[in-house]
C-alpha cells in the first residue's frame, strides 16, 4: 500500500514538473545570459548614473560617485565570471556578495548625504521664522 | 571555473574570444575614463564604457605581448582606460589631415 501511494506521489509530481517543463526549461537554459545582460544593462545604468547624474557639487558626492563606480564593477564582474562549483551561500556567488556589499556602501552613503543635504525645517519658537 | 564548460552562453562567450579576466580590467579602465571625462551624456558614457571594454579585450593581450613591459591585466586596465582618448585622437588628427589634404591651394596674389 505504501509503495502504490509513493508510485502515485511520483507520478504526480511528474505530470506537475511536465506542465512547468517548457517556461522552466527556457528560464534554466537562458539562466546565465538573463543574469549577464541584466547584470551588464546594470553597470552601464550605474556608470550613467555616477558620471551623468550625480554631478553637482555637494558634500560627500565624490564618495557617492566612487561608491557607484565600484558597484558598477561589481556588477560587471557579477555579469563576466562564472563560477558554478563555488556557490557560498544558497547560490550567491562570490562577484554577487561583491554587488551586496557596494550596493550596501552606496546606500550607506546616500543615507548618510541626504541627511546631511536635506535637514527638515524647523520653525523658531522666538522668532517664528523657519530656521 | 571560467574555461566556458558551462552554459552556452558561456560557450558563445569564450567563443568570440571575452576573457573575463580581461574584461573586467578593461571595463575598470572604462569606468575611471568615464569619471574623470568632460562631456558627459548618456551616448558618450554608454559608448565610452563599451568601447574601452571591447578595446581591452581585443588588443589588450597583443599590446601586452608587444610591450612586454607589464603582465596582461595591467596592460588590460591601461588599456581600457586610453584606448578611447587614443583612437579619438588619432580619429581627430587623421581628419583634420584629411581636411588640409583636400582643402584648396592658396589663390595667388597679384603680380603672378
Amino acid at each position: 500500500m505504501p509503495h502504490k501511494a509513493f508510485e502515485a506521489m511520483t507520478r504526480s509530481i511528474d505530470v506537475a514538473n511536465k506542465a512547468v517543463d517548457k517556461t522552466a526549461d527556457f528560464i534554466v537554459i537562458n539562466l546565465d545570459a538573463i543574469t549577464s545582460v541584466s547584470c551588464f544593462i546594470a553597470a552601464l545604468g550605474c556608470l550613467y548614473l555616477s558620471s551623468v547624474i550625480l554631478m553637482e557639487r555637494t558634500p560627500l558626492v565624490h564618495l557617492q560617485r566612487l561608491s557607484l563606480g565600484l558597484l558598477s564593477i561589481a556588477l560587471f564582474a557579477n555579469a563576466a565570471y562564472d563560477f558554478p562549483d563555488w556557490l557560498l551561500i544558497n547560490g550567491h556567488r562570490p562577484t554577487g556578495a561583491a554587488v551586496d556589499f557596494f550596493l550596501m556602501m552606496f546606500i550607506v552613503v546616500s543615507v548618510i548625504r541626504g541627511n546631511l543635504m536635506y535637514q527638515p525645517k524647523r520653525d523658531d519658537q522666538k522668532s517664528g521664522h523657519p530656521v | 571555473m571560467v574555461d566556458g564548460s558551462g552554459s552556452p552562453w558561456r560557450e558563445f562567450l569564450t567563443q568570440i574570444g571575452i576573457d573575463p579576466n580581461i574584461a573586467l580590467a578593461g571595463f575598470s579602465g572604462a569606468v575611471v575614463n568615464v569619471l574623470f571625462m568632460r562631456a558627459k551624456n548618456a551616448m558618450s558614457v554608454t559608448a565610452t564604457a563599451i568601447s574601452g571594454t571591447l578595446i581591452a579585450v581585443y588588443l589588450g593581450e597583443p599590446i601586452a605581448k608587444l610591450v612586454n613591459f607589464l603582465p596582461t591585466i595591467a596592460t588590460a586596465f591601461l588599456v581600457g582606460y586610453l584606448g578611447v582618448q587614443v583612437l579619438e585622437h588619432a580619429s581627430s588628427m587623421l581628419r583634420q589631415r584629411i581636411n588640409s589634404g583636400s582643402a584648396s591651394p592658396p589663390t595667388p596674389k597679384n603680380g603672378g
